[in-house]
């Protein structure tokens, strides 16, 4: 079967990547719509304590009960979704768009510039992507802002990587051979001629990204270093819940089964969109 | 190619756009429910009165441990065909698993700080007096009898006979003398033994103690874990070498400690107390995780467990094979203020968070029954404990009134420090939701409960959750840890509150004797507190427990203290 697909017309892989695409923007959607929608399709509030009805367990007017503080989970997995999802896609930004033009000016100009590019990438490389987001946060105190900080400190090497790479590559090119010979400026070259040609590349990349960084926030939560109590975040969901895991498990294991669907969203629409984008 | 690829990025770009979109529409609704949350907390300070669990009178389960106990050590002298035939005999051998949520800081009694390191030293090493079954008064233990002179300032203690080091060294007057004169120089809780002024060693089994003033609490003092008893100069070692491999004359020998894993305690073989121990070996797991531990209950790699979450202790005492429940404990947690700092300096400010907090609600909510709302800083099983303490009134109306006459009317932001293991973080989650309605802005900062203590103690905090469980069966222990700064050995327990009246309340409660003069005293420091609130009690807390039904003549004294010596294994 895998042979025979294999084999298949260019167009066939095509359109099953496309399918990809198609599943992973759908679901997404959904949670983004849901995630939007919360406020009016949420009953409760999802802050407010109600002691006298924690841990219910699910029902019609608790749709996945309620935690250890009476709060809605179903409510919460939402505001959550917000919460996570924002971080995720502006904690990106920095990163990508730092990391693009550092990328693009070490390949165009080469020399000492590359060289100290090509260094801290090389440098930061060389530690545990989590491990070094971990210690950031830990020593800056916990908190959103120090997620943003942190991300932008170490996660926009991989995209000065991979701009670099192109730019090299996309330097000795007729366009652009054209370009400098009707004397445009270098800030103008990158920006207009070469940027727009290789920007397909992070701009997938970062759909992964989106999901590294969404565990990533998770995980801080998880650990007591990222998004504060009482603010909803799947991460923390997960660790208040998990005392209760034996008695009442979907506290732990309805954000968890969040986190998953979201970042296989992300990446079907990475993995569609590289292909899509993917030069014939 | 390139125009192709020019359309994709444009498209990629807009899929970007909107989901930021999406995410800035969600951001300023973001707002909206935080503040419909400080109105709907409100509605959670109506009381939900239901029975305190803690207020019953813990001594009839203790009597029923105590009576299991007493067969037992008559039994020692039976041999080992005689207990064959008895199934309830003691039967010898096995090596016992007890899983907790901490590891051991130290070796040493004298750096012992913490009660999981504590549980652990007295298996190694014993003191003059321990805390009877009840938790009321002290025994006996390695003294057989004591005295006290007319003035009260001079008390003369037999030494038991009969008792030896682990190394075979019998324990003599000197041992006592010189173990009680480190404590005093060197140990974090010498404090307790500072009214010591001399001690005398007319011969090889008395010692004379005398102290500078009389001192009330002095038998129940000498019963701390820090006046443990050990060979005089370290049987000729180093400190050093001395707590590598240390020498008591507890029923346990130190063999391993692998840090973060466990740490292992054989037989001790010239234990005093004839045929005991029973079990070979204990092991004392380190598992963080409530969770793993019930589970390595469940799967027989645990024998006992501690910290039992209180959410499932019901369920779990109803499986086969498995006993889970609280024994009565002296535990009380409780708000407490960093007194150094603005605005906790401020005594209205104080108060008025102490009208926002609803203790039923607390203890409803966070000890599933087993616990109650508290009231006093001295738990219900602790002597002299007031049960009239005039405590402040859960009223919204009148925190509100009481923060408006403060430096800080229309509230503030804090950080709230808490070590992370249960049931602690539920109840700072409540208490930030109860204070939210009065403009307090509460950050929890959680942390690894091996660096809470070492947090605190450098004032490293505005607002932490602390609590205390007793080591003696004398209020004094706590009462001047925390109210005296002078000479209680801790910055009035880190929060640096300093009351004249306090302290000559506290002073009057160690050098008075009649206990009716006592119970007066100590009634006066409840209420004192009460008023003042350095510290905000929150709940009395029993302590969980499950074992395995191989486990037999398990019992925790109300101070803590497991004794060890007294389980066998039935496998």
């Amino acid at each position: 079967m895998t042979a025979v697909s294999r084999s298949a017309s260019p167009k066939a892989a095509r359109g099953r990547r496309s399918f990809s695409l198609m599943i992973g923007a759908g679901l997404l959607g959904v949670i983004v719509v849901l995630a939007i929608l919360a406020p009016w399709i949420t009953p409760h509030d999802p802050l407010a304590h109600n002691l006298d009805s924690i841990l219910a367990p699910p029902s019609s007017d608790y749709l996945l009960g309620t935690d250890h503080l009476g709060r809605d989970v179903w409510t919460r997995l939402l505001y959550a979704a917000r919460l996570d999802l924002l971080i995720g896609v502006g904690a990106v930004i920095t990163p990508f768009v730092t990391g693009t033009l550092l990328g693009a000016v070490a390949g165009y100009y080469g020399g000492r510039i590359d060289l100290a590019v090509s260094a801290a990438t090389d440098m930061l490389f060389a530690f545990p992507y989590y491990v070094l987001i971990i210690a950031l946060v830990f020593s800056l105190g916990p908190g959103i802002p120090s997620i943003f900080i942190a991300m932008a400190i170490v996660a926009w090497v991989s995209y000065a990587r991979i701009v670099r790479g192109e730019v090299l590559s996309a330097r000795g090119q007729q366009y652009v051979m054209a370009a400098k010979t009707l004397g445009y400026s270098d800030l103008r070259i990158i920006v207009r001629h070469i940027l727009p040609n290789v920007i397909t590349q992070p701009v997938t990349y970062a759909m992964s990204d989106i999901v590294v960084i969404i565990v990533g926030v998770v995980t801080l939560s998880y650990l007591g270093l990222g998004v504060p109590p009482p603010t909803p975040d799947w991460g923390s969901m997960i660790a208040s819940g998990q005392s209760y895991l034996t008695t009442q498990w979907q506290l732990s294991t309805i954000p968890g089964i969040a986190v998953v669907i979201v970042g296989l969203s992300f990446s079907l629409i990475g993995d569609g969109l590289t292909h899509r984008l993917r030069p014939e | 190619m390139s125009l192709f690829k020019k359309k994709a990025a444009i498209g990629v770009s807009l899929l970007l756009v909107l989901s930021l979109l999406a995410a800035a529409c969600g951001d300023d609704a973001e707002e909206a429910p935080a503040t419909t949350a400080a109105a709907a907390v409100t509605t959670t300070a109506a009381p939900a009165t239901t029975a305190a669990p803690a207020e019953e009178d813990p001594a009839p389960a203790d009597d029923d441990m105590a009576d299991e106990e007493m067969p037992a050590e008559e039994d020692d002298m039976a041999d080992d065909d005689m207990m064959e035939e008895d199934p309830d005999a003691p039967k010898r051998g096995g090596d016992l698993v007890f899983a907790r949520h901490r590891d051991n800081t130290t070796l040493d009694p004298g750096a012992a700080v913490e009660t999981d390191t504590i549980y652990v030293l007295d298996h190694i090493f014993e003191t003059l007096f321990a805390t009877s079954a009840d938790g009321a008064s002290v025994d006996p233990w390695l003294a057989s009898g004591s005295e006290v002179s007319e003035d009260g300032k001079s008390w003369t203690v037999t030494l038991r006979e009969g008792v030896e080091f682990s190394n075979g060294q019998p324990m003599t007057s000197a041992d006592v003398k010189w173990s009680i004169q480190r404590a005093i120089d060197e140990a974090a809780f010498g404090f307790l033994l500072s009214a010591i002024e001399s001690i005398e060693t007319p011969d090889d089994m008395t010692v004379v103690f005398n102290t500078s003033f009389p001192w009330a609490p002095f038998l129940a003092d000498l019963s701390v874990w820090a006046a443990a008893i050990m060979p005089a100069d370290y049987a000729g070692m180093s400190a050093e070498e001395f707590f590598e491999n240390p020498i008591g004359t507890g029923p346990f020998l130190f063999d391993e400690w692998v840090p973060g894993e466990y740490i292992r305690l054989v037989r001790n073989d010239n234990y005093w107390q004839e045929g005991k121990p029973y079990v070979d070996s204990v092991t004392w797991t380190q598992v963080p995780d409530d969770n793993t531990r019930v589970l390595q209950l469940e799967g027989g790699q645990a024998h006992i467990v501690q910290n039992v979450p209180l959410n499932v202790l019901d369920s779990l005492n109803e499986k086969d094979g498995i006993n889970a429940t609280t024994f009565p404990a002296t535990t009380v947690y409780w708000v407490s203020f960093n007194t150094t700092i603005e605005p906790f300096n401020d005594r209205h400010v104080r108060r008025a968070i102490a009208h926002a907090i609803d203790q039923d609600a607390i203890a409803n909510a966070a000890l599933f029954g087993h616990g109650g709302p508290a009231c006093s800083v001295i738990s219900p099983a602790v002597p002299f404990h007031d049960p009239d303490t005039p405590c402040l009134e859960s009223n919204m109306d009148l925190a509100r009134a009481e923060l408006a006459q403060s430096s800080v009317p229309d509230g503030f932001a804090a950080e709230y420090l808490v070590g992370d293991q249960s049931p602690n973080l539920p109840i700072v989650e409540i208490i930030q939701g109860q204070l939210a309605p009065l403009g307090i802005d509460i950050t929890i900062r959680t942390i690894d409960p091996g660096q809470f203590y070492s947090t605190i103690f450098v004032f490293d905090y505005e607002i932490a959750f602390t609590g205390w469980t007793m080591d003696i069966p004398d209020p004094d222990q706590k009462i001047s840890f925390m109210f005296d700064p002078e000479l209680g050995g801790g910055d009035s327990y880190s929060t640096g509150y300093d009351n004249p009246d306090m302290i000559e309340l506290v002073r009057a409660g160690q050098t008075t004797f009649a206990d009716a003069d006592r119970a007066k005293i100590y009634a006066d420091i409840q209420a004192l507190n009460a008023e003042e609130v350095p510290f905000i009690p929150l709940v009395v807390l029993d302590a969980p427990f499950a074992w395995s039904d191989s486990v037999k003549g398990l019992w925790v004294n109300p101070v803590g203290k497991r004794h060890l010596e007294d389980v066998w294994l039935d496998e």
